[in-house]
C-alpha cells in the first residue's frame, strides 16, 4: 500500500483555546514537582548526611529494617532514593527557575539597550551573542564551571549565561518593531520619557514570547544542571541534584541500576511537562514563533 | 468513431460539497475538445478524475472509459499506469508546476529514463529533440538549464515537452495559457494545435477563456456548477448558443474586432458549493428562468432541429438568442 | 557569489577570535588567581609565584593577551601537566577516536531521522506520527548521558548484545554513537516531517504524478530534495549538540577521545589540555557551521544561478 504525501485535512476547529488540555495537564505535572520539591524533603525528614548501612542498595518496592516501604529503593548509604530525588528536585527546580530568571533578566534589559539606543551598541551585544553560540551544547557552560569549581550558585550563573540570548533577541525584536509603531511616537512628543515608553508599550509585547521561551529553555536548563553535575561540574557532593544521583549509581550499574535509572525517569518526565507547556503556550500565543 | 475517451455520469464528492455532478463527454481520437467553465464549475476536477490525480477522501462515481477500458472499475495503480504513456497532462503556472531544483532536460527526460530504462544520455538526448520540436531555441545549451532560467512561454513549452515525451495519445491541457503573457498565448495555442495535427493525439483542453477556443477546438463542452450545460461542435455552439450560460459567456467576451463595448457580464455569483440552487443551478443569474427552472434540474438531451451532438440542458433552449 | 564567501570567512575568523578571546577571559580573569587554582588550595606560597612567573600572570594583562593571541595562532597551548607532552597534541592524537564517533551519530541520527520523518509526514494526525512526535520530544526531553546508562545497561550488561567498554571494533561504535546522536535524531526527524509537509501542496508533484511516477518517487526525490534545503539552514545549530555532547558521552562510555580528555583533565585541572581542546571544538564547529552556511547557497540553483536568461 503506498502512502501519498497529500495536504493535512483541515479540521474543524473546536470552541475551547488551542492547547487548553496541553497547558493545564503540563502545569498540573510541574505544580505537583514543585509541591514534593518543596514539602517532600521536609516530610520524609531527609538528612543529606545520614547513613544507614544496615539499609543500603535495597532494591525498590521492599521494606527497610525498620519497616518502611521504599518505593524506589536506597542508595549506597541507605537514603531512601524516593526522599533524596524529593531533594533533588528541590535543587534542580531552585536552580532552574533562578538561572531562568536571571537570564531573562540579562536578556530583557540587553535587548532593550540593543533595540533602543541601536548603532554600535546594538551590534557589538549580536556580535557578542554570535561569538557566545560559536560554543556549541554546553561546552561553554563546562568551561566556565570547570574554572570557578562546584557550587550551586556558580551552576546558576554559568547557566544563566548561556541563556540569555533568546531572551534578549526577542527582547530587542520587539523593541524595534514597538519603536515604529505610530503610537510610540505620539507618546514620545507627549514628553513621556524613555522608561515610560518601555514600561507600557514594550514590555506587554514580550510577555507571550518570554513565557513560551521560558517555558522551554527551562527544561534546557534542568538538563544542562544535570550534564554539568554528572561531570562533577554542578552541584557539590553535599547537595544532591538529579545528575549527581545519577552520576553515583553509575558504578553499580549491574547490581543497583535503580540508583541510576530512576532519577532520569523523573527528570525526563519534568522536562517533557516543560516542553509540552512550550509548545502550547506557543500555539496558543503566536503559531509563528520558530520552534525547536 | 470509437471515442478515444468517453466518460459517463461522472460524480466527484469531496464531504459534503459535489465538485461534479453528473458530467458526460466525449473525445474522439484526434479532435481538440474545449471543457469551458468559470472556476469552481468543476473541469479541473473532472479531467483530475481522468487521470486519478483526485486527493484522498474524494468520493468517485460514473464510468470512464478510455480505450474501451473504465478506468474507475479498476484500480487506480491501472489509471497511473497509463498517465505519461497514454494520458498526459499540463498545468497552469508552468512555474510552480517544474520543479524548481532539478534541471529541465532531466525533467523532461524523467519518464523515458525511470519507466523505459534510458540512460541518462539517452534521455538527455531525448530532451533535446523534444525541446527543439516545442520550439525553444538553443536546446542544446538548454536543456541544462533549470525551470527559474526560463521565460513563462518557454516554461509552458518545456511542460508540453515533457508530455510528449512518451507519445500520449490524448492531451489534457489545464488552462494552459491562463498564466502567461496575451502574445505568447496565442503561439502557445498555435504550438498546441500544430503538434495535434502532427501526432493525431487528442486534446482536452481546460480553459475559462472563450477567445481561446475559438480558431482551436472542434467541439466545446460547457460546464455550470459541475454539470454539463451545453456541448456540440464550436460552429454550432457559437452561432446558436441554446443554453443562457453559453449566451452570457459569448456577449461578455469580446469579439475579433477586439471592441469592448457591447460587454455584458454575467450578473450575480456562482453557487455556493455547499449549498447548491435547487432546481437549474443558473437559475438565479438567468434572464429566462421560469417556475420549472427553479423546481427541476434539465437533463442534457439532444437539441431538437440541430444537427447531432448539440445538446443542451435547459428548459428553454429556444428563448436563448432570440 | 565570491564576495558573500569571502565575507563569510571574514566574519567566521571573526567569531573564532572572540571564543578564543573568551576562553582567555575565563581562564585568566574569572578565577581570582589561575595559578592557585591550578594548584589547589593548599599549595603553598612559594610555589604559587613560581607558577604565576611561568604562566607569566604577574605582566600586564593586555600583554598577557598579546602573548595568549600569538600562542593560539601557532597552536602553543602549552605541555599537558598530566600526561606531559604538547596539550594540544595530546587532543589532536585523541581526534580521530572522537570524529570517528561523531560520524557515526550524525549517520546514525541523519538516516533515521529521515525515515521517521518521512514515515510522518506520509500519514500526518494518525496514530504513526503522533508516536514519532512524543517519541521525539521524549528524546529531546532525557539526559543524554542517562540514556547512554540506560543503553549500557539494557544492552550490555543485562543482554550482553554489544560491548561496554573500549574502542575496537564496530560493535563498539553503536551504543556511544547512537546515545550522541540522539539529540541530533530528533531534530533531523521534526525538520523532515515539517519540511516535507510544507511542501507537500506544490503543484510541481501534481505533475510527477501525472507523469505516471509512484509515489515513492514522488517523495524521493522530487519532495525530498526541496524540503530539506530549509533544513540545511539550521542544521548547523543542532551538529553542535553532537560536537558540545562528545565531552558528557565518551565520559559516560569511557571512549578514548578528545572529549572523555577534556573531561578528565579539568577534574586533573590540567588547564593547557582543556584549553587546547575547548578551543579545538569551537573552531571545528565554527568551521562546520560555514560549510553548511554555503551548502545552502549550492544546493538551492535558485540562489545559486541567476534569473532568466
Amino acid at each position: 500500500m503506498t502512502a501519498t504525501l497529500t495536504a493535512t485535512p483541515v479540521r474543524v476547529r473546536t470552541e475551547r483555546k488551542p492547547g487548553t488540555v496541553r497547558i493545564v495537564g503540563s502545569l498540573a505535572v510541574v505544580c505537583f514537582y514543585a509541591l514534593c520539591a518543596a514539602f517532600g524533603p521536609v516530610l520524609f525528614r531527609f538528612d543529606p548526611v545520614a547513613v544507614d548501612t544496615r539499609n543500603r542498595l535495597l532494591p525498590p518496592m521492599s521494606h527497610t529494617s525498620g519497616g518502611h516501604l521504599v518505593l524506589f529503593g536506597t542508595d549506597q548509604v541507605g537514603q531512601d532514593l524516593l526522599a533524596k530525588m524529593m531533594q533533588g528536585a528541590r535543587v534542580s527546580m531552585t536552580i532552574g527557575i533562578s538561572a531562568l530568571l536571571l537570564s531573562g533578566l540579562i536578556g530583557l534589559v540587553l535587548g532593550i539597550v540593543a533595540g533602543y539606543f541601536g548603532g554600535p551598541l546594538d551590534s557589538l551585544l549580536m556580535r557578542l551573542a554570535d561569538i557566545q553560540l560559536a560554543f556549541p551544547g554546553i561546552l561553554l557552560a563546562i568551561l566556565i564551571a570547570a574554572v570557578l569549581g562546584p557550587s550551586v550558585t556558580n551552576v546558576i550563573v554559568v547557566l544563566s549565561i548561556s541563556g540569555w540570548v533568546t531572551f534578549a533577541r526577542v527582547t530587542r525584536g520587539q523593541v524595534l518593531a514597538t519603536k515604529r509603531r505610530e503610537y510610540v511616537d505620539a507618546t514620545r512628543t507627549l514628553g513621556a520619557r524613555h522608561w515610560h515608553v518601555v514600561r507600557t508599550c514594550i514590555l506587554p509585547a514580550c510577555r507571550a514570547p518570554f513565557l513560551v521561551i521560558a517555558a522551554l529553555h527551562i527544561g534546557d536548563v534542568i538538563l544542562a544542571e544535570a550534564s554539568l553535575s554528572f561531570l562533577g561540574l554542578g552541584t557539590p557532593v553535599t547537595t544532591p541534584s538529579w545528575g549527581t544521583t545519577i552520576a553515583s549509581g553509575r558504578d553499580l550499574l549491574g547490581t543497583a541500576w535503580w540508583i541510576s535509572a530512576i532519577p532520569g525517569i523523573g527528570l525526563a518526565v519534568l522536562v517533557v511537562a516543560f516542553g509540552v507547556l512550550g509548545d502550547a503556550l506557543r500555539d496558543r500565543f503566536d503559531p509563528k514563533l520558530a520552534g525547536r | 468513431m470509437e471515442p478515444l475517451l468517453s466518460v459517463r455520469d461522472l460524480r466527484v464528492r469531496f464531504g459534503p460539497v459535489t465538485a461534479v455532478d453528473g458530467v458526460s463527454f466525449d473525445v474522439l481520437p484526434g479532435e481538440t475538445v474545449a471543457v469551458v467553465g468559470e472556476s469552481g464549475s468543476g473541469k479541473s476536477v473532472t479531467m483530475q478524475a481522468v487521470m486519478g490525480l483526485l486527493p484522498r477522501g474524494a468520493e468517485v462515481t460514473g464510468s470512464i472509459v478510455y480505450d474501451g477500458r473504465d478506468l474507475l472499475a479498476r484500480p487506480i495503480a491501472e489509471t497511473r499506469k497509463l498517465c505519461g504513456t497514454e494520458l498526459a497532462m499540463i498545468f497552469q503556472d508552468p512555474l510552480s508546476s517544474l520543479n524548481p531544483v532539478f534541471r529541465v532536460g532531466r525533467q523532461i527526460s524523467e519518464s523515458l529514463v525511470r519507466r523505459r530504462g534510458a540512460s541518462r544520455k539517452q534521455g538527455r538526448a531525448h530532451a533535446v529533440d523534444l525541446m527543439r520540436r516545442v520550439g525553444i531555441p538553443d536546446p542544446e545549451r538548454r536543456v541544462d538549464d533549470f525551470p527559474h532560467q526560463f521565460s513563462g512561454g518557454m516554461r509552458q513549452r518545456a511542460m508540453i515537452a515533457m508530455a510528449l515525451s512518451l507519445g500520449p495519445r490524448l492531451l489534457i491541457a489545464d488552462e494552459p495559457t491562463t498564466a502567461l503573457d496575451v502574445t505568447v498565448q496565442a503561439q502557445i495555442m498555435r504550438l498546441l494545435a500544430d503538434l495535434r495535427r502532427e501526432t493525431g493525439m487528442g486534446l482536452a483542453l481546460i480553459t475559462h477563456d472563450l477567445g481561446v477556443v475559438a480558431g482551436v477546438a472542434d467541439r466545446v463542452v460547457l460546464m455550470y456548477a459541475g454539470r454539463v450545460v451545453e456541448t456540440g461542435t464550436t460552429r454550432e455552439v457559437y452561432d446558436h448558443q441554446a443554453h443562457p450560460y453559453t449566451e452570457g459567456l459569448l456577449l461578455s467576451v469580446p469579439d475579433d474586432t477586439g471592441r469592448a463595448d457591447h460587454l455584458v457580464p454575467i450578473p450575480g455569483q456562482p453557487p455556493n458549493p455547499l449549498r447548491p440552487p435547487g432546481g437549474c443551478p443558473f437559475h438565479p443569474r438567468c434572464r429566462y428562468a421560469i417556475d420549472v427552472c427553479r423546481a427541476d434540474a434539465p437533463v442534457l438531451v439532444d437539441l431538437a432541429g440541430r444537427p447531432d451532438g448539440h445538446r443542451t440542458a435547459c428548459h428553454r433552449p429556444e428563448a436563448v438568442g432570440a | 557569489m565570491l564576495a558573500y564567501l569571502v565575507r563569510r570567512l571574514a566574519y567566521s575568523v571573526f567569531v573564532l577570535w572572540g571564543a578564543v578571546t573568551i576562553v582567555f577571559v575565563v581562564l585568566r580573569v574569572v578565577p581570582g588567581d589561575p595559578a592557585l587554582v591550578i594548584l589547589g588550595p593548599d599549595a603553598d606560597r612559594a610555589q604559587v609565584l613560581r607558577l604565576r612567573h611561568t604562566m607569566g600572570l604577574d605582566q600586564p594583562l593586555l600583554v598577557q593577551y598579546g602573548h595568549y593571541l600569538i600562542d593560539v595562532v601557532q597552536l602553543h597551548f602549552g605541555t599537558s601537566i598530566r600526561l606531559g607532552g604538547d596539550a594540544m597534541g595530546q587532543i589532536l592524537l585523541r581526534l580521530p577516536a572522537t570524529a570517528e564517533l561523531a560520524v557515526a551519530a550524525v549517520v546514525f541520527a541523519v538516516t533515521v531521522g529521515i525515515g521517521l520523518g518521512t514515515a510522518a509526514a506520509v500519514r500526518p494526525n494518525t496514530w504513526l506520527d503522533r508516536a514519532i512526535s512524543v517519541f521525539t520530544l521524549v528524546i529531546q526531553s532525557t539526559p543524554t548521558f542517562w540514556a547512554g546508562l540506560v543503553l549500557l545497561l539494557v544492552f550490555a550488561r543485562q543482554l550482553r548484545v554489544l560491548p561496554s567498554e573500549g574502542a575496537h571494533g564496530w560493535q563498539n561504535v553503536i551504543l556511544p554513537a547512537i546515545t550522541l546522536g540522539l539529540g541530533f535524531l530528533a531534530m533531523v526527524t521534526r525538520l523532515t516531517r515539517s519540511g516535507l509537509l510544507e511542501v507537500s501542496n506544490e503543484p510541481y508533484l501534481s505533475t510527477v504524478r501525472a507523469k505516471g511516477l509512484g509515489e515513492r518517487i514522488v517523495i524521493f526525490p522530487h519532495a525530498m530534495r526541496n524540503a530539506l534545503i530549509p533544513v540545511v539552514t539550521v542544521i548547523g545549530l543542532y551538529l553542535g549538540s553532537v560536537l558540545g555532547g562528545t565531552v558528557v558521552i565518551e565520559t559516560v562510555f569511557s571512549w578514548p577521545g578528545a572529549g572523555r580528555l577534556i573531561a578528565d583533565s579539568i577534574s586533573y585541572r590540567d588547564y593547557n589540555v582543556v584549553q587546547a581542546g575547548v578551543i579545538l571544538i569551537a573552531a571545528l564547529f565554527v568551521v562546520v557551521n560555514l560549510v553548511v552556511d554555503l551548502l545552502y547557497g549550492l544546493i538551492d540553483p535558485r540562489v545559486r544561478l541567476g534569473g532568466e536568461r
